[in-house]
Order: structure tokens, then sequence, then C-alpha cells
């Protein structure tokens, strides 16, 4: 096979793939517990490079009842590509529902937290965080 | 007879030179690329760039079906990660290293070629289409839509970037014979022929008694096709209309290496020069005509050195407060007119006004440049032109988009392979390259700006040298006077690009409704 033909092939070979996917975006990560509801504050605020307190309070939609015994994870991401992820896990609180994670942004700019993790009854849950504007300290 | 595969102009039969022009400089070939043990072999292979560009489109799929498949998260998209981290700060590494090797191993041009074989060009470019100021444009357009997008943080409209370069390639070279995409359209090419003057090494011909004698001319024309037959040349010659006797630099050069391959006595080698001694060189030459007449490529050159400053600046803390600021006096949330009121602001008034300031100070100083009338410079007679000082920024532009895309590229180099390894998954199903492992991303931004200030100084120092050795061609002993507003002006440049390297970085769009 010539030069040409096998990139002739492989053309051919990436509009099946494209096609036969149908352009949908294939999602990694399971199935999300949607009843859930997150919020999130962030100290300091606004947020700045270096060390930062993530907390997260779990309540089910609804009912407001507050979701404890998660095992959370968070990770935090530039928008920019290019620079490494930041991971923490966050603990339990006294106060039920209510979690903490330790990060430390560094470098300023666009950040978004993807809080992923299991709930105390199975289910799976991910969440996506943004954290626009962190500032340089300086 | 030879097939109708260029211009008819270019079929006479063309001198070597006239005895108005004079011969062209001879310039020793100490070295050739070509005839090293591995590369050359290689680079002499027919198939070597074919080869290069089936891997560059392989990288290509990969890129634009990760960018529509993979997830929507920037630092997780091959699209985002390999096109603006990594081929960007290997595409500068490369010019500085080497030469213009996208260009050789460019992906668009491959599809073109394959889409040449469905329907062969049969037209010619039209003549008033043929500067840059298209081109211009288009690396406009480009720069502005990486800021209002925010294309980096985009992997489906990275990926829809990369698709929409092979359409218009495409579309414009389906069409039109040569390479009329190449020559006056891509933006990427641009930003490459100006970059490569910068570049170490060279394709010219190693004996210009080698190319006196000759009269196929196949490294323009390409090499005949075989007896009996008819159609389109074996090996076409240069389809940027480089005539290698009379080639100057790597302005226009994709460094395809049609040339080396047409040529029936192996005069043509990949030498070693002085990186941006093109630039001070105001004769004719092959393809381009005399550098100081070229408006469009004076202002191409404008918008290389001064749209690497916005472009770092862009990313900076300071540049938000400027665009609410401005927001806040044009009365507009829009950040398309903010960014508009920046980019003309940037890359037309500042840069007018500098430069006419550096050329009524030239002519206050020194007057007008000398009548020419060594022969040895190929121009007999002729006068230069004092616009030509503009391409003495070229060095500095080069040294400030190293800094910012080599910072990138530096802080940000592993993040290839987990984000490659992510991609595998993604598209395969399977962890064919292992699962990914984020570790270190590079090195500390702190670390890399030593480098960032090394490259600027360099690129400074180069700008001063090509603006002097301009003056002392044009000038003669009125030299120092001629450039010294120019070495002022890139001094100017440098401080600036300094201080905007210096910034804390701050990676984020803008959003300006929230100022009202």
């Amino acid at each position: 096979m010539t030069m040409g033909g096998a990139a002739s092939v492989l053309l051919a070979l990436s509009y099946c793939v494209a096609s036969g996917t149908g352009c949908r975006r294939l999602q990694r990560q399971g199935g999300e517990a949607k009843d859930v509801r997150l919020t999130w504050s962030i100290a300091p605020d606004p947020p700045a490079t270096g060390p930062a307190e993530v907390r997260l309070a779990l309540s089910q939609s609804g009912t407001e009842a507050p979701l404890a015994g998660a095992r959370l994870r968070v990770e935090g991401n530039m928008s920019h590509p290019g620079m490494a992820p930041i991971f923490a896990t966050a603990g339990e609180q006294a106060q039920p529902g209510r979690y903490q994670a330790s990060l430390t942004f560094t470098m300023a700019g666009d950040w978004f937290l993807l809080v992923t993790g299991e709930l105390a009854d199975g289910r799976h849950l991910a969440r996506r965080v943004d954290v626009p504007a962190v500032r340089s300290r300086r | 007879m030879r097939a109708d595969s260029v211009p008819v102009s270019a079929r006479v039969s063309l001198p070597l030179y006239s005895p108005r022009r004079g011969p062209p400089r001879a310039r020793d070939v100490s070295s050739d690329v070509l005839r090293w043990p591995l590369v050359g072999r290689f680079l002499r292979w027919r198939h070597a760039r074919t080869a290069l560009q089936v891997v560059s489109l392989i990288a290509a799929v990969v890129v634009v079906l990760h960018g529509f498949l993979g997830p929507d998260l920037a630092p997780k998209n091959l699209a985002t990660v390999a096109v603006w981290v990594h081929y960007r700060g290997l595409l500068v590494v490369g010019l500085l290293a080497f030469g213009n090797l996208f260009c050789t191993a460019c992906p668009f041009v491959l599809v073109r070629d394959l889409a040449r074989r469905l329907r062969a060009p049969t037209r010619h470019w039209p003549a008033w289409l043929r500067t840059k100021w298209l081109g211009l444009a288009l690396l406009v357009a480009v720069l502005f839509a990486y800021e209002l997008l925010d294309l980096w943080a985009h992997p489906a409209w990275t990926a829809l970037l990369v698709m929409g370069y092979f359409a218009v390639a495409i579309v414009v070279d389906v069409p039109f014979k040569g390479a009329a995409f190449c020559k006056y359209l891509c933006p990427v090419g641009q930003y490459n022929f100006l970059a490569s003057t910068l570049s170490p090494l060279e394709l010219r011909v190693k004996s210009q008694a080698v190319c006196e004698g000759c009269v196929t001319h196949d490294c323009l024309l390409g090499t005949a096709p075989r007896v009996g037959g008819g159609g389109p040349p074996r090996q076409r010659g240069c389809e940027l209309g480089l005539f290698l006797p009379r080639k100057v630099g790597n302005l226009d050069c994709t460094l395809c290496l049609d040339c080396v391959h047409a040529c029936p006595h192996d005069n043509i080698a990949l030498a070693p020069r002085v990186p941006g001694d093109e630039l001070a060189d105001s004769g004719r030459r092959s393809g381009v005509g005399r550098l100081g007449r070229r408006r469009d490529l004076a202002a191409l050159a404008v918008v290389f050195t001064f749209g690497a400053l916005l472009n770092a600046f862009a990313m900076t803390g300071p540049v938000y407060g400027l665009e609410r600021w401005l927001g806040h006096v044009a009365g507009t949330s829009r950040e398309g007119v903010v960014l508009a009121l920046i980019f003309i602001f940037a890359l037309l008034i500042v840069p007018g006004v500098l430069l006419g300031l550096a050329t009524i100070a030239t002519r206050a100083l020194a007057g007008q440049p000398r009548e020419l009338s060594d022969p040895s410079a190929r121009a007999v007679p002729a006068v230069p032109s004092v616009m030509q000082f503009v391409f003495s920024l070229l060095p500095l532009g080069f040294g400030i988009w190293l800094g910012h895309y080599g910072f990138h590229l530096l802080t940000g180099a592993f993040t290839l392979l987990p984000v490659s390894q992510s991609a595998a998954l993604d598209l395969l199903g399977w962890p064919v390259l292992g699962w990914p492992r984020w570790g270190s991303a590079g090195l500390k931004p702190g670390t890399v700006y030593p480098v960032q200030i090394g490259f600027l100084l360099v690129g400074l120092i180069g700008s001063c040298a090509v603006a002097y050795r301009f003056a002392v061609s044009a000038y003669g002993q009125r030299a120092f006077r001629a450039a010294i507003p120019w070495i002022v002006l890139s001094v100017l440049v440098a401080v600036t690009a300094a201080w905007v390297l210096s910034q804390p970085m701050e990676m984020r769009a803008v959003t300006l409704g929230s100022f009202r």
C-alpha cells in the first residue's frame, strides 16, 4: 500500500469512528445521584493562590436532609490546559452532611473542582464546581 | 514537452541573472544536513515528507476525535493539551533549532494532495491576491478568536479549528495550482515563514556555476514527465515559486524538499547560516522581491512582533482590569467589542505611532538610504527602503513567542502522557497506554522565568544586530545614526515584554456583564 493509500484508509477509518459513535461525548464517570444537592464555599473568599479550604454540604433535594457518611474526593483543575491537577480528600465534619477539603491553588486564573465520590447508600456522585478568578496573592 | 503544471510565465526560459541585476551573492555551503548519516539520508528519501505528514495526520485525527468525543475539560482533553501546550511549544522550539519543520510535516497539504488525485487543479491563483494581506487578516482572526472564544478552554472548538484548516486547504488548493493556501493564506504558514527567518538552516544551492549551466530549472518547474507520456511532472518543483539560484533565506519556504528531489544535479543543500542574516538583505529575492518594498510582509512582521506581546499580555492579571475599564469607557459589556479595541490599539495604533516615530527619527538623523552600487548586493542600482527596518523587530518578536510558548511547554510538558492515556481510554475503551497517572506537570513557573528572559535578551540582541547590519548596507557611515531609533524601539518593546512576562499569569475568561 502506498503512503497516499494508507492516509486515505486512515481518513476513512476516522470518519467511520466519528460517525459510528454518533459524535456523542463519552462519559467516563458512572451514574450520578441526581437528586443530591451540593452547596459549597471556599476560604479565603475571594479565592487566591496558596492554601484554601473548600467546604461542601450534601443534602437531599426537596427534603434538605443532610447526607452523612459520603466519601468524597476533590480534584482541582485550571481551565487552561497544561497544569497538573491538585487532589484532596474531603473529610466529614462534626455536623452531618458537612465535608471539608484542603487544597493549594498553584496558579492564578480560572479553576474548576471535580467533586466525586460515593454516598453512604452506594450511589455515585460527580459534580463540577467552577472557581473562577483565583487571584494571585502577591 | 514540459507539462503545464506551473504558470505559463514560469515556463519561459529564465535567465539566471541579468547584467542589470548582477550575479547572485556567493555564499559558501560549509556543511549540508542532507549529507548527515541518518537525518540526511532520511530527508533525501523521496517519501520523507509524506512519512512525516502521515504521522502529523494521525496526530491531527486523534486530536479532532478526542476534541469532539473526549471530556469537555481542557486540561484532560488531547485537543486542548496537545494543540495549545505541546504543538505551539514544539513549533517554536523546532523553528529555533532546525527550521520550518511543521510545514515540512503539514497534514493539511497531505490531505490536499489526496484531494488533488480526485480533481486536478486547473486555475491560477488571481494575481491581485498574490500578497500576504489575506494571510495577515487570517492570522489576526485566529489570534482574535483565540482570545474571544477562549479556544484554549474548549476542546470541541479547538477540534473545529483544526478541521477548518483542513477544509480551507482543500477548498483553496484543489481548484488552484501551486501552493496558494501555503503562500498566501495559511495563518500558521505566515507565522512560520517569519519565524523561520531566525532558523539556523536554509535550503540553498551549493554551486552557482552548476545552476548557470542548468537549462531545465527543475527546482522550480519540476522534472519532465516520462518519455511518451503527458501529464504532470514526475517530481514537482517548488510550488511556492522559489527559484533556488535566486532564493535568499527562508521566507515562503515550507521546507517541502521538492527542490532537492527535483534537482538533477544534486546541487541543493540544507545548509547552516547565521539566523536573521536574510533580514538585512535588501536585494531582490526569488518569490518575494525586495523585502523593503513589501508592505504586506512588513505588516505581517508588525503583527508577529506586537501580536506576541498582546498574546502574552492577555494571560496576565492587568488585562482583566484593562478590559473592565475599557468596557466602562466604551459603555459596553460585550467582550468582542472590548477585545477589538485592544487589538486595534495593540496591533495598529501603537505600532503605527512607534514605527512612524522611528522612521521620522531615522530620516532626521541619517537622511535617505544611499543608492547601492555594490554588484555583490544584487541590486544595481537600487535604493533600500527605510521600511526594511521593520523586519529588524522579528528576532525580538520571536524571542517573546519563545518566552510565552516555552513557558507553557516547560510547565506542562509532562501532561501529554496522562492525557494521552485518558484519550486512549476514552476512544478505545481500554487503557492501551496504561492508566492515567498524574504527577508533576513540568517545571515550576518560577524556574522558567530566567529562561524566558534569556530568550528575550537573545531576541533583543538579534534585533539590534539586524537593524545595525541593514543600516550599514543602506547608510554606510551614517549607519549608527540610522539604526539608533530602531534599536531604541527594540529596547522599549523588550522592556515591555519583560514586564509582561514577570506578571503573575492569570489564565481566565472574562465576563464583563458584572461591571454595570
